[in-house]
């Protein structure tokens, strides 16, 4: 049960950082595949029990991490000109 | 022949140096009158130096402080925010109904909510304080803590 536990909360935060980081990507199709993709993936186990794979699903995450920041960090060196879903029309005045 | 044209041609330059003197002539004493009307210092024309003063300072932008967020206000976007999620039913939406339990949302659903939260008002809340945040009441209260509103 303590396991459980420690995993959810790892699971969660995991969850939270990487959708952060992926909300960095500059190009809007990047950034709405990596969200979408963390979303699915975090969802399609999210009933799993085994507690091997569990600490399997969170190795990956953990390894993924680090790839979508180091992506999300060179997406923002090489900017493109955002496209025209993007632009927020609220915002024009 | 030859002679009576560069004659002409330096007439003609001479005339136009001549125009040129005396439009710089008309600029600048226009410009001075400009600078006496609007830095004169006698009383009549202080009226007139504040207006240009004013003229002058209004390309400048100004920037304001944050709105000024009441807990009514709070409480108005928070449920703003949680009624344009996705897989929130807006009509079950209210400041006691639980994430969990009420609105059918999923632990995964409701760090997606406290996160959108987080934009919304530009806070940070941990994912320790996250965890106990169990309906929209609890949410407000944590966003109205952060932003220094009275509750």
């Amino acid at each position: 049960m303590a396991a459980a536990q420690v995993h959810r909360m790892k699971m969660l935060s995991l969850y939270r950082e990487m959708l952060r980081e992926a909300q960095k990507f500059t190009g809007y199709n990047y950034r709405m595949y990596a969200v979408r993709r963390i979303q699915d993936a975090f969802r399609e186990n999210k009933s799993e029990t085994n507690p091997e794979l569990i600490e399997g699903y969170i190795k990956k995450a953990q390894d993924n991490l680090p790839i979508i920041r180091r992506q999300a960090t060179i997406s923002q060196l090489y900017t493109e000109p955002k496209l025209v879903i993007e632009s927020d029309t609220a915002k024009k005045s | 022949m030859a002679s009576l044209c560069r004659l002409r041609v330096l007439s003609s330059i001479q005339n136009f140096a001549r125009i040129q003197h005396i439009r710089s002539i008309a600029t600048r004493s226009s410009s001075f009158a400009v600078l006496q009307q609007g830095l004169g210092t006698s009383k009549c024309n202080q009226n007139n130096l504040q207006q240009r003063i004013t003229e002058l300072t209004r390309s400048v932008r100004h920037y304001g402080s944050a709105a000024e967020m009441t807990i009514t206000s709070i409480q108005e976007r928070c449920t703003l925010v949680l009624k344009l999620f996705d897989k929130v039913d807006p009509e079950k939406v209210s400041l006691e109904s639980k994430f969990a339990e009420d609105l059918g949302l999923d632990s995964l659903d409701a760090v997606e909510v406290i996160m959108a939260m987080e934009d919304e008002f530009g806070v940070e809340i941990s994912d320790e304080t996250a965890e106990k945040l169990l309906n929209l009441k609890d949410v407000v209260e944590c966003v109205a803590d952060r932003l220094d509103v009275a509750h």
